[in-house]
């Protein structure tokens, strides 16, 4: 009787796991997108078109060129050496952000499963309390109070990852702990610790990891929204959402300079989404099961 | 007359082959028991009947029921015959409910499907049949969810759904396999009587041969999806011819060989000796919720007082329903719950009072073995590394090659190779991981092994070969155990001694053979009636055959 199991085990992670993601559609435009980015992320450090941060005045609100790929801003920027600017800034960020969120986040979910009572609870309950306040509101009061800038931006979206991280790590730990390799564990005079770290992290390093696409995106997504309203990154360092912000005023002559930005942040999004739903379907088997053979039930 | 005719049926999924040539006739109120292992295509044969077939499966063959050919008949006529000709009843009674209905709704539903009633006529049979059950309405409310019932009331509410509109075949896949041993009884004794005042023909498929043996007049033994051996009972079974069939009765009767003569705690040989596991008045209580937020808690006691003296190389059966307490109590004398009251000595020491030293030299003497194979090792790590997990024990006082002889000596014992270490636990049947899960309990050489419902995920003849392996390796290290098990033959094969536990109490302790012979206590004799027993069945099919009971 094959019961469908609830982690995957090691051999689903070998040579057949990628050669499935191939026939998974979202998997694959999700990370060609995703990897279109990043590309142009890296790119950025080594080679960019033109000098995105130099002002030309003679050359401002050019149309798409061989020379200005996608045209120039009102102070003759190339927007496309800004897009690839704004990709490294958003990335950088949202990694920054999802690093604290789950450097803090599992091991206070992963804690708080192993300990159990009042612990369990005070944590849990701050998490509740830091996810009552919306995601955007409390990034905004708390670079009000700090002032703003990118560190600031990131730290803010970073805290509010934190309790999403712990609730999922949890969740996840709980229903391990009751299993009965744990209990084995224990007898052989393990601690929590040790047991968190040797059996609990690598079994729940799938969810952490879909967890991880998915909150990345909603992090470049907030750090728009923040620069978008003036407390994200600071020029001259262009961002993607203060590129957005800045072509309001042109939007009746230049919409190009809105439509490009908002692309961007849009492409990325979707592609971290479609990623993290693909690696969804590869990695949790009781989607997987219904793709194979019948649930293979026979019993 | 011949109600059900399956012809050469062979079914494959995904191009799979899952069934071949499956043929077989039912007559109007017969009873057929199906029989075989896991994976032998029981279910699937059921499914098929049913035509509940999953995806990308295809079905050649016919199945005949009163005269149509079910196979290729459109999915409108089929509707129209389950639940109406044909009912079925499902393994695990809470999936087969839906949570959000009561269950007078969901008969209810079944009844008003088939039949042309008005509303409060279909109530008013629904409640007939939750009757007929014997979820008396008076008690049992209809207005019931199914999580508000016990296990063998749901079962019963699943059964009434099957047989509202009394169907003239029903089909019941492992109907008790789910449930204590008592209720059990209950319900084959429920439908037994269902099928005879409906004369339905019953279709009863089960892994378990004594329950199969007490209730069917034709039984077909299945394996690897074709039937090898079918006939009338009780005769089948003083003539089985294949090899297979053979095998599933001997070892569904299994019993392993002793070397050595049973350990009684009265023996005087064990006068001076003190007992490896020794546990006084032991109580595990758990706090009830609250029913109003400045209310005192009430408590449950999981454990209420227990005494347990176990010596060395003696096997003690703990037999009880589940819920009654065992685990529970299994935990506390593994050191890992602390008792609100009581003593628990291993060896020398109490766990709880140890200090950390002590503790760990204690945890080297017991160790324990699961019921659930596949949950029993961490998938992510190699076999040889969950198996060298109590080596912690010893800290870093082993060196890395004693360790590594540690590890082989352990596989060794339970019959596996050196190479084993290096493989995954998804790489393992039921019952290598169940001898790897022993290897694990050995390594450190403990004094006291506990066991709990070590065999019960497994198929019969997988069963005997790891009863077999408990009984040579107590032999042969001289171990201990505390056998934990709801099912009595398993016990009665391998124990000195057994304890019966009813709710967190032990009613009774003795010799083994005292206790399943002549029984004092009345749950205790509940208990042992309600066990089906395979022999015994056969003895009272063969008598009832030579002067059938009057109806």
């Amino acid at each position: 009787m094959n019961k469908p199991r609830l982690f995957s085990s090691p051999s689903d992670r070998g040579h057949g796991f990628f050669a499935r993601g191939l026939h998974s559609p979202s998997f694959v435009i999700g990370g060609l997108i995703t990897l279109f980015f990043v590309a142009l992320a890296l790119l950025s450090f080594v080679w960019t078109p033109h000098d995105a941060l130099s002002v030309n005045i003679a050359d401002r609100l050019k149309p798409m060129s061989s020379t200005y790929w996608l045209g120039t801003d009102q102070y003759g920027h190339d927007l496309f050496s800004m897009i690839m600017l704004g990709a490294r800034n958003s990335i950088a960020v949202a990694l920054v952000a999802v690093g604290i969120g789950a450097g803090i986040g599992v091991p206070l979910g992963t804690w708080a499963a192993a300990k159990g009572g009042w612990m369990d609870e005070s944590i849990m309950r701050l998490g509740d309390f830091i996810f009552a306040f919306p995601a955007i509101i409390s990034a905004i009061m708390i670079t009000a109070l700090a002032g703003p800038g990118a560190i600031n931006a990131i730290i803010a979206i970073g805290i509010f990852n934190i309790p999403v991280f712990a609730r999922l790590s949890r969740g996840a730990a709980l229903s391990l702990w009751t299993r009965e390799f744990i209990f084995a564990a224990r007898l052989s005079g393990k601690g929590s610790i040790r047991i968190t770290i040797e059996h609990i992290l690598p079994n729940i390093a799938n969810l952490l990891i879909v967890q991880g696409t998915i909150q990345f995106s909603l992090g470049i997504l907030a750090e728009a929204g923040l620069s978008y309203v003036g407390l994200g990154t600071q020029p001259p360092m262009p961002s993607w959402g203060q590129m957005l912000s800045e072509a309001q005023t042109w939007l009746m002559m230049a919409p190009q300079l809105a439509i490009i930005p908002g692309l961007a942040i849009i492409l990325t999004v979707l592609g971290l989404n479609l990623l993290g739903d693909g690696l969804r379907d590869m990695l949790d088997p009781k989607i997987r099961s219904s793709l194979d053979i019948g649930g293979s039930k026979a019993s | 007359m011949t109600l059900l005719q399956l012809t050469n049926l062979s079914l494959s999924i995904a191009g799979k082959p899952i069934l071949k040539d499956i043929s077989f006739s039912l007559d109007a109120g017969q009873c057929l028991g199906l029989v075989g292992e896991s994976g032998s295509g029981k279910s699937l044969t059921a499914l098929s009947i049913m035509q509940l077939l999953p995806n990308r499966s295809s079905l050649v063959g016919s199945i005949d029921l009163v005269g149509d050919d079910l196979v290729g008949l459109s999915e409108q006529a089929l509707c129209r015959r389950r639940g109406n000709v044909m009912g079925m009843i499902f393994q695990e009674p809470m999936t087969a409910l839906n949570p959000l209905k009561t269950i007078g709704a969901q008969v209810e539903e079944c009844i008003r499907l088939h039949a042309s009633v008005t509303r409060h006529e279909a109530e008013e049979l629904a409640i007939k049949q939750l009757q007929r059950v014997g979820l008396d309405t008076s008690r049992t409310s209809p207005d019931r969810f199914p999580h508000q019932l016990s296990g063998g009331q749901r079962q019963r509410a699943i059964i009434a759904m099957a047989i509202a509109m009394q169907p003239s075949l029903v089909i019941a896949d492992e109907p008790t396999t789910a449930l204590d041993v008592t209720s059990q009884a209950e319900i084959l004794a429920l439908l037994k009587e269902l099928m005879l005042e409906d004369r339905s023909a019953l279709i009863l498929i089960s892994h378990d041969l004594a329950v199969v043996a007490d209730m069917a007049d034709k039984i077909a033994i299945m394996k690897d999806g074709a039937i090898v051996e079918a006939g009338p009972l009780p005769a089948l079974f003083n003539e089985l011819n294949h090899p297979y069939s053979k095998g599933l009765f001997a070892a569904s009767t299994h019993k392993p060989t002793r070397k050595k003569p049973p350990l009684f705690s009265d023996a005087p040989s064990l006068e001076q000796q003190k007992p490896i596991l020794d546990a006084k008045k032991i109580v595990r209580s758990y706090p009830l919720p609250r029913s109003f937020p400045y209310l005192e808690r009430s408590v449950t006691r999981a454990v209420d007082e227990v005494d347990l003296t176990i010596y060395q190389g003696q096997s003690v059966g703990l037999v009880g329903e589940s819920g009654c307490g065992k685990s529970t109590l299994a935990r506390t004398l593994l050191g890992l719950e602390k008792p609100q009251d009581g003593t628990v000595r291993i060896g020398r020491h109490d766990p709880y009072a140890a200090g950390k030293e002590d503790l760990l030299n204690v945890r080297k003497d017991i160790q324990i073995v699961f019921q659930d194979p596949n949950g029993s090792f961490n998938p992510r790590h190699k076999i040889g590394q969950s198996i060298a997990e109590p080596l912690h024990l010893y800290r870093n006082s082993l060196s890395r090659s004693e360790r590594d002889a540690r590890i082989l000596a352990s596989l060794e014992q339970v019959g596996l190779d050196a190479s084993d270490a290096e493989k995954y636990p998804h790489e393992f049947s039921g019952g290598q991981r169940q001898r790897l899960a022993l290897a694990r309990a050995l390594i450190t050489k403990p004094k006291i092994i506990i066991a709990d419902e070590p065999v019960s995920a497994l198929d019969v003849s997988i069963r005997a070969q790891i009863l077999d392996l408990f009984a040579d390796l107590r032999d042969r290290l001289n171990l201990a155990y505390l056998f934990i098990s709801h099912d009595l033959s398993v016990v009665r094969a391998i124990t000195d001694e057994v304890m019966v536990m009813y709710r967190g109490k032990i009613v009774e302790r003795g010799r083994t053979e005292d206790i399943f012979s002549a029984p004092q206590n009345a749950y205790t004799q509940t208990l042992m009636n309600a066990a089906p027993n395979l022999m015994d069945a056969i003895d009272k099919r063969q008598r009832e055959q030579k002067d059938p009971p009057a109806k």
